[in-house]
């Protein structure tokens, strides 16, 4: 049974996942820039 | 952030680059300050928060460094357009201060008579007062307040010298502006910019209160970027400046003369300086320095130093971490029950993550170095160095920069090319940039060369100097090939400045790497984690049915895109598992790391989480009892990663700056290509031989 | 005391600016920066193979390429 939960559990942290990614290249399209992502700072 | 006039004031720190204004920024504001983005360009924008003498909140904004408000690239563009109010995000300063280089007074006060014709209420700091005192040249401050009418404070930012002086003078309710003018704008030049007010008002570049200075810096200016007016309205614009030219020619470089004329009244008034020029460090320093052969081969021992501190300093730090993150894998294991969520938390995110995390002590180290290179002024006597260099293969200095930048990164690298005038120039440098070896490859390089010489720093740092060298010389090479091959152009100037050497600012320094060290773990934490899901995922399902870990790797998403292409990589020496991590680079190259971990980690199931990565991937033989990574492998898979385009940001990046697929298709045919032939040769060549 | 240009300028040599084109992008920079007619500079040093040149002036020290520097029309001062 708790096999059950987790397995939903991790495809559900999957599939959040896949939408986040999806939204911020979406909002990167609008808002263009480095994004402060690389750790370089600029 | 807000726009409203709120009661706390904006006080703008402005100067010349190597004024030590940053320095002062640091001094005033300490940790409260935030680092953020310009909309639209990549010029960091910082604010800060000090208190004055009274209690009472002051906001602080660190502008770029300039040497004149007629902007010739985006840092400069920046500064002009916050003092001239044309930035909506940022309100125009409600005050001034100056920073000036006290050893360098009549070039520093330039952007100063710029900036005082603003009409902001201002203060004139006389910052370094100690190099000025060495050369024996004496200011007299008061004199000079008064000629200015504003406050004249001298510090010495390093060792806080003048800070309570200046933090009395911010608090101040009446700061006035200055009353000196410094050059008279012609009449007819006058005429002609009043006129152009309103046509410019039509592109939109200016709105229509503003004063007639806004003009004459956007008619003037160089700016590449022409922020705030769209590339429709640029023809109007060139027009306009067409026509003032034309009316009145050099009209801009006499009132050049004009303004150090005003400069040089004035400093004669202030400025005592002794007849014989004295010698001081700098000039002493130099002579080794920036000696023909002695220069080349301390510059040599400069990066072999940094390469030995990278593996040396690091591997205890790292190890810790390592270790830190097995145990909580360990702990996370011990606490839930065995299941899918279980393995994406310790095998997926825990793995990848810390993966990548374990490299922040290099990265500390990294940007130290850096920090160092760049606040005792020797960074420009590297420039100064390999400008010759440079100028054979047909790059010009400008190209240094932003080829500098991007060892830490390719975007801000090829956005810096900016600067670059000549289009020709540009596209070479834009070309060449990412085979500066950015700091994403510094996990790669890490863990290869963690292999191949394990426990022998001194032979891990040269072969890591090795790597950089060998980009960094691919990099002169194609730009010497594409200069040659592509259309002929104006190469633009190089213009730098060497300034005096001086004793680093400890703090400074160590914020700027606090600064750097929390946008590398904010990376860490938020997109490797979701690739490192994603790579989990994708070694995960589709699932099947079997106990053997191996198998159910080669059946999910990962495994069988891995198998797709090892036909391909097969002739370099690499598995269909180390294709898995060829694929995932093309996301951020450090998620090669992320990858490996993910995928030995689901591999072996919930056994040897501890082992660190590096001996798992030692461990591991092919079907044949063959170890995978062999030295031969391991240096193959060096190279390309040296070579290969991989960053699709860096792709994102150039197909925006070149306005084309084109260049980014270039680049990778001509990168990836390289890689590939190279990464064969090694293998194939090494393998003929005997490795 | 003949005309030259700074790319002709001995090092160790001091001299007076005397004329720029204007109108060109990169001296009106070299202008901001100092380097105007009637300017005093001196030329520090070389690199290797005769460019970039550094030079002294109101203080600082700049450097730039023969390229530049070839149409700064100076004259020399005893040094």
């Amino acid at each position: 049974m708790n096999e059950n939960w987790q397995s939903i559990a991790a495809i559900a942290v999957v599939l959040i996942t896949v939408v986040l990614f999806a939204v911020r290249a979406a909002r990167r399209r609008k808002k263009p820039g480095c994004g402060g992502s690389c750790g370089c700072g600029k | 952030m807000s726009n409203v006039a709120s009661d706390i004031p904006l006080i703008a720190i402005v100067g010349n680059p190597n004024s030590g204004k940053t320095t002062l920024f640091n001094l005033l504001t300490g940790l409260k300050q935030k680092v953020a983005n310009y909309p639209g360009v990549t010029v960091e924008k910082k604010i800060g928060e000090c208190y004055s003498q009274h209690g009472k909140k002051l906001r602080l904004i660190d502008l770029p460094g300039a040497y004149s408000l007629n902007a010739r690239s985006p840092d400069e563009a920046v500064l002009r357009d916050v003092l001239l109010g044309r930035r909506p995000e940022t309100p125009r300063p409600d005050r001034v201060v100056c920073v000036v280089d006290s050893a360098n007074l009549e070039r520093n006060l330039y952007l100063v008579s710029q900036v005082l014709e603003l009409g902001l209420p201002a203060i004139l700091v006389l910052n370094m007062v100690d190099v000025a005192e060495k050369r024996e040249w004496r200011i007299d401050a008061a004199k000079l307040s008064e000629l200015l009418g504003i406050p004249v404070i001298k510090t010495q930012a390093v060792t806080g010298r003048g800070l309570i002086e200046l933090k009395l003078a911010l608090s101040r309710d009446d700061l006035p502006a200055t009353k000196w003018r410094s050059a008279v704008i012609p009449d007819g030049v006058r005429t002609a910019l009043e006129q152009s007010r309103g046509p410019l008002c039509e592109t939109g570049a200016i709105h229509a209160k503003a004063s007639l200075l806004e003009p004459l810096y956007l008619l003037s200016g160089h700016d590449p970027t022409h922020y705030g007016i769209e590339d429709s309205q640029m023809g109007r614009v060139h027009e306009l400046r067409r026509s003032i030219d034309g009316a009145f020619p050099g009209w801009e470089d006499e009132l050049v003369s004009a303004r150090y004329r005003s400069i040089e009244e004035l400093c004669a008034e202030v400025l005592r300086r002794p007849d014989q020029e004295i010698e001081t460090i700098t000039t002493k320093l130099d002579r080794i320095f920036l000696h023909p052969v002695l220069g080349f081969v301390n510059l040599v021992f400069v990066f072999a130093l940094l390469g030995y501190l990278i593996f040396s300093v690091a591997a205890a730090p790292m190890d810790w971490i390592d270790g830190w993150f097995g145990q909580l894998g360990a702990w996370v294991e011990s606490l839930m029950p065995p299941g899918d969520l279980r393995d994406l938390i310790v095998n997926g995110v825990i793995s990848g993550v810390g993966g990548v995390v374990i490299f922040l002590p290099q990265i500390v180290i990294l940007f130290l170095f850096i920090g160092l290179m760049e606040d005792t002024g020797y960074m420009s006597r590297l420039a100064f160095i390999m400008d010759w260099l440079m100028s054979k293969v047909g790059l010009n200095g400008k190209s240094f920069l932003p080829f500098l930048s991007s060892y830490a990164c390719a975007v801000p690298g090829v956005m810096a090319a900016r600067t670059i005038e000549s289009p020709k120039d540009r596209l070479v440098t834009i070309l060449i940039a990412p085979l500066a070896s950015c700091s994403a490859r510094l996990p790669v390089y890490t863990l290869l060369i963690g292999l191949l010489f394990p426990a022998k720093p001194l032979t891990q740092g040269l072969l890591m100097m090795g790597l950089y060298a060998l980009g960094t010389g691919a990099a002169f090479v194609f730009a010497w090939i594409f200069s040659k091959g592509i259309m002929k152009g104006d190469s633009s100037p190089m213009i730098l400045e060497m300034p005096p050497y001086k004793r680093p600012s400890l703090k400074s320094i160590l914020l700027l790497v606090w600064q750097r060290a929390k946008a590398f773990l904010v990376r860490a934490g938020s997109i490797i984690l979701g690739i490192s899901i994603l790579i989990w995922a994708a070694s995960t399902y589709p699932k099947t049915d079997t106990e053997d870990k191996s198998l159910q790797l080669a059946n999910s998403f990962a495994g069988q895109a891995g198998h797709f292409i090892e036909p391909v990589i097969k002739p370099l020496g690499y598995d269909w598992k180390i294709g898995i991590g060829l694929i995932g680079s093309f996301a951020a190259r450090e998620v090669f790391n992320t990858t490996l971990g993910v995928v030995y980690a689901v591999e072996s199931g919930d056994d040897d989480n501890l082992d660190p990565l590096r001996e798992k991937l030692a461990a591991e033989r092919r079907a044949d009892g063959r170890p995978v990574f062999t030295p031969l492998v391991c240096l193959s898979l060096l190279v390309f990663y040296v070579f290969a385009m991989q960053c699709i940001s860096t792709i994102a990046i150039v197909r925006r700056e070149t306005g084309t697929w084109k260049w980014p298709l270039v680049q990778l045919g001509y990168m990836t290509g390289t890689a590939y032939v190279l990464s064969l040769l090694i293998y194939q060549v090494g393998s003929a031989l005997g490795y | 005391m003949s005309a030259t240009t700074l790319a002709e300028l001995p090092v160790g040599s001091e001299a007076i600016v005397q004329a720029m084109p204007t109108g060109r992008s990169a001296l009106t920079r070299l202008r901001e920066m100092g380097i105007v007619p009637g300017t005093r500079v001196r030329v520090t040093r070389r690199a290797p193979l005769g460019e970039p040149i550094e030079i002294s002036v109101r203080g600082s020290c700049l450097s730039m390429r023969n390229h530049e520097a070839a149409h700064i029309i100076i004259s020399a001062v005893g040094a």
